[in-house]
């Protein structure tokens, strides 16, 4: 579930967001109710059960808890809500208030995400976040005042001029607040960001690749020891604390995709796959959604093979790798009959390895592979 | 109106020689319309120029014809022939076709420019061709315009007379009427051979995919007409005329041509190879007893190796090259394998403009993704056994010890640029290995330098280096000249430890090592990073003189793929795989196409 309103528009973010003074927060959540009406109504997803939901943006934690509560209230109405579901929100430190924390528990919300970024003045301003370390903190604090055990700080790494003691700095203030689970992404220059723009005039001192993959394996070092375990590339949790919800993306589970800019995927009833991408601006959404029309601008249907493909490339994201009885269990096909030469180079040189845990096997990048993932995962995509 | 309203006092054949740029087209273009043979709605900027990539590269490489009526001063109707001529040194030999056709020549020189290096390569064909000349002063609206130092010039440096010059604004319209009278009162009638057995010189001919082979003939002797059986004089084939016409620049049916008349015929040819410029026809059962002058095959003098990237493509690549071929006759092909590349074809060309566009078509055209090899160009060498052998592929370079002498093709140019630039040519031409041999200051500062420069050094990149020098100021132009006995050597370049044969050069003695050293630091910004570090290696006779490393890449990982980011992500990484197919793969490493033109490349950061 996107909401993709904020307060200011970071430098470095690309995700669909739009500064609003005052977001028409019961316009948007009666389209998002209104999209959940007929998705329950769509014969790939009519009558399925809902493990996990993630209410992503933007900023949602600029929405009162009444628009989350309408929205589940529909979810258990049209669907089979699962009991134990997950179901996150994500809050920024600059717009959080206890009152609204303490809502969002009662409408049923029961695992937080904060996006916290960094505790240094100096890497907050540069990435131009609107709160200061002590909020991120108090932040921290209201979200389990109100009643919240199942906590993320997401942070982020490898900044223009960072040092790994300033990154570590960080990190142990996030470890010491004892979250549930840790996002800590490499800050990435991605096109059509106020960033790209600024990085290609001014040639920002990013760190150079020996230093960053001092970043990447440093933190999985530091994090392992205070009890953190790497299941993906950049997510760490405590113990059975990892966050459902993304675990299916990398698992090619289905999920329905709800709000301005939100993206779903399906199995087709080919072996293959749909993804989908709705209208990015909230307005013309809200406006489609209302006149009764598809959100949808984006669709692309994948046939088999580029599925596979995607299905591999996903898994192997994950730091337990790809289960190959998952796998053979929905293409109808090993993986390695369908990829025997790119297993062979990639199994050849150390880069990949396979291995059993409770019964079942699974495809993994070893620690060598995993520095260069994308090039090995990319191989198996049909391009 | 039939051929017989005119006999031959009231035709005129001509062309227009310039220098590019000079107002050549456009002149041709006002021509057109001030004769009516196209309203001014049909005109498009420039009708002479009909092929795409000429009007990309504003050059006119295929010649065409238009045949003008023109009520002069005099109250007389005449048919005025015009032959529009390829503007390039590599077309030489068409050029001279061209005028060979020819009574008159329009020299157009541009008032704000004065003489350029191709006027003077063009006017001495014409010369050759015992062409009346009739200067033209073109672009005399702009203000910077000077006529009197461009007919000086004339007089100074091509040493014709320019009293009568005539002062033009093609763009304008003002005194084009003067060019007309010009062209009907001092450029001669053809003669009248009707007489005499058929003799009609192929002066163009090209591939139109309806009718087959077109070509452009000029009658000089006798007459032809349609169903005529015809005998070409080269290779003693015969075929029927299906149609002949004129151009006006549409083609125009015509049940017959006669001696002086300028136009098309077709008679069912498949090939181009069968219908060479140059070449005479005459009639099956009244052959003429000698051909035309000048006919000679396209000799090649730049070569390059072509490959498809995808080696599945190899069946199509010689596909298009015949079919091109046909279209082109003057370039040649030949099957090649490299150890490097696979099988591909050795090509050779009339020059470096010739290379590029036949390797544009093919890519345009045809829709190949094509991996060219640096061109070379063709060596004389004499072995120790006293046999003499032509080399024109680096990759079967004699090792030293079998060969007594090297000789290498040697070039005349001229080039001309404001003196202020003299002295950065003249290091430029050093660089080369030119010899000067001669400086001629031509007024308003600009002066002609004379080089003798060895043809290989020409094919890389000097063109593009001394208009970038000049600030593209300098013009050029240049014929062959004489082999040069030289101590060249074949250096290797080694990629990940092998050697790849199609990066081979044959480079002089004196500077290879500086030429190793700036082509393997060319390559390792051309070559993309592996999953380990890649050395580069120039090397001669196994004696390594250059040394760089793509270093290894050591990180490479998306950092965040979840929710609506996964098709886009996905892109992304789709992006970087398809650029790597489209690379060569050279044993475990992959290089790109730019990197077999590397050595073209040298210098520009």
């Amino acid at each position: 579930m996107h909401t993709p309103f904020c307060i200011h528009k970071c430098h470095y973010c690309d995700f669909n967001s739009h500064v609003f003074k005052a977001p028409p927060w019961q316009k948007y959540g009666d389209a998002l109710v209104k999209e959940i009406l007929a998705y329950a109504k769509a014969p790939q997803f009519a009558g399925r059960s809902v493990s996990s939901i993630f209410f992503g943006g933007g900023t949602p934690s600029l929405a009162p808890a009444s628009m989350f509560a309408d929205v589940l209230q529909a979810i258990g109405d049209s669907f089979v809500l699962e009991s134990d579901a997950e179901v996150s929100i994500e809050a920024n430190p600059g717009a959080s208030d206890a009152c609204r924390f303490e809502g969002y528990r009662r409408a049923g919300i029961n695992r937080i995400s904060i996006g916290v970024q960094s505790f240094d003045a100096k890497e907050l301003k540069f990435l131009e976040r609107i709160h200061s370390g002590d909020e991120a903190i108090k932040a921290f604090a209201m979200a389990k005042d109100a009643g919240f055990d199942n906590i993320n700080l997401d942070l982020m790494y490898a900044l223009p001029h960072q040092s790994l003691a300033q990154w570590f700095t960080s990190l142990q203030q996030a470890i010491a607040l004892q979250p549930q689970h840790l996002s800590c992404y490499q800050l990435t220059v991605e096109p059509n960001t106020q960033l790209f723009v600024t990085h290609k005039k001014k040639q920002l001192a990013f760190p150079d690749e020996t230093l960053a993959l001092e970043f990447f394996w440093q933190t999985r070092k530091q994090l392992a020891e205070a009890g953190f375990a790497a299941y993906e590339i950049s997510n760490f949790a405590q113990l059975g604390k990892h966050c459902q919800h993304n675990v299916g993306y990398w698992q090619y589970d289905d999920y329905i995709g709800i709000g301005a800019g939100a993206a779903g995927k399906w199995d087709d009833d080919q072996q293959g796959a749909v993804r989908y991408t709705n209208i990015r601006s909230p307005q013309t959404y809200m406006n489609a959604v209302h006149q009764g029309d598809s959100a949808i601008n984006f669709r692309e249907d994948l046939a088999y093979a580029e599925a596979m493909g995607e299905a591999v490339w996903l898994g192997l994201r994950q730091s337990e790798g790809l289960n190959l009885q998952r796998f053979a269990m929905r293409f109808g096909q090993a993986v390695e009959i369908v990829y025997p030469v790119l297993l062979r180079q990639w199994l050849g040189q150390g880069l990949m390895e396979t291995y059993e845990k409770v019964g079942q096997s699974y495809l993994r990048l070893s620690d060598k592979g995993l520095n260069i993932a994308d090039d090995i995962t990319a191989s198996f995509l049909h391009a | 109106m039939s051929n017989s309203e005119f006999n031959q006092t009231n035709v005129r054949n001509f062309s227009i020689i310039a220098h590019i740029d000079h107002g050549k087209s456009t002149l041709a273009d006002r021509l057109i319309e001030e004769t009516g043979a196209l309203s001014q709605r049909e005109m498009k900027k420039q009708v002479l120029d009909s092929m795409e990539l000429e009007q990309e590269r504003g050059i006119t490489i295929k010649a065409q014809t238009a045949t003008l009526e023109y009520k002069a001063a005099d109250g007389q109707l005449y048919k005025l022939n015009l032959i529009d001529t390829p503007g390039h040194v590599d077309f030489t030999y068409e050029v001279s076709r061209s005028l060979q056709a020819c009574e008159g020549a329009l020299l157009i020189v541009d008032a704000t420019q004065g003489v350029e290096a191709q006027t003077l390569a063009n006017v001495y064909l014409a010369m050759e061709n015992n062409l009346e000349i009739i200067p033209v002063i073109n672009k005399i609206d702009l203000p910077s315009a000077d006529i009197e130092e461009a007919k000086r010039q004339i007089e100074d440096v091509i040493g014709i007379d320019a009293s009568e010059a005539i002062a033009v604004s093609a763009k304008t319209g003002e005194g084009i009427l003067d060019v007309l009278e010009a062209v009907v009162k001092r450029v001669p009638p053809p003669a009248n051979h009707d007489d005499k057995p058929l003799r009609a010189l192929i002066v163009d001919s090209w591939f139109d995919s309806y009718v087959g082979a077109v070509a452009l003939v000029r009658v000089f002797d006798g007459s032809m007409k349609k169903g005529d059986k015809i005998c070409l004089m080269s290779n003693d084939k015969k075929y029927e005329i299906n149609d002949l016409g004129v151009f006006k620049p549409a083609p125009i049916p015509k049940k017959s041509l006669i001696s002086g008349d300028v136009g098309f015929m077709i008679c069912g040819i498949k090939t181009l190879a069968d219908l060479r410029v140059g070449d005479t026809v005459t009639l099956d059962k009244n052959k003429a007893e000698k051909r035309l002058p000048g006919f000679r095959e396209p000799k090649a003098m730049v070569f390059s190796g072509l490959y498809p990237v995808d080696s599945n493509d190899f069946g199509d690549l010689r596909d298009s090259l015949e079919k091109l071929n046909m279209n082109d006759p003057a370039f040649t092909y030949e099957a090649e394998s490299s150890s490097a590349l696979g099988l591909g074809f050795r090509c050779g060309f009339l020059g470096m403009l010739h290379m590029e566009i036949i390797q544009e078509r093919l890519e345009r055209e045809y829709d190949l993704d094509l991996i060219t090899t640096a061109p070379s160009v063709v060596y004389r060498v004499t072995m120790t056994d006293g046999e003499t052998v032509e080399i024109s592929n680096p990759s079967e370079f004699p090792e030293p010890q079998l060969m007594l002498e090297v000789k290498e093709p040697t070039v005349k140019a001229n080039i001309f640029l404001p003196e202020e630039f003299v002295g950065v040519m003249m290091k430029l031409c050093q660089e080369r290995r030119g010899i000067q041999q001669d400086m001629k200051f031509i007024g308003q500062g600009r002066v002609m330098l004379t080089y003798n420069l060895p043809l290989a050094e020409m094919v890389i990149d000097f063109y593009d280096k001394l208009k970038s020098i000049s600030r593209g100021y300098a013009s050029m132009d240049y014929e062959l000249s004489d082999f040069r006995s030289e101590q060249v050597v074949k250096m290797d370049v080694l990629v990940h430890g092998e050697p790849v044969d199609a990066l081979s050069l044959i480079v002089h003695r004196s500077i290879a090592e500086s030429r190793g050293r700036a082509l393997v630091s060319k390559l390792r910004q051309l070559i993309p990073r592996h999953q380990f570090d890649v050395p580069i290696q120039a090397a001669i006779g196994g004696k390594i003189l250059a040394r760089e490393t793509v270093k290894g890449v050591r990180k490479n990982v998306t950092a965040k793929c979840y929710g609506g980011d996964i098709s886009r992500k996905r892109k992304l990484l789709e992006k970087q795989k398809k650029g790597k197919k489209r690379m060569k793969q050279i044993g475990s490493v992959e290089v790109p196409q730019e990197a077999f033109l590397a050595v073209l490349k040298l210098g520009d950061e």
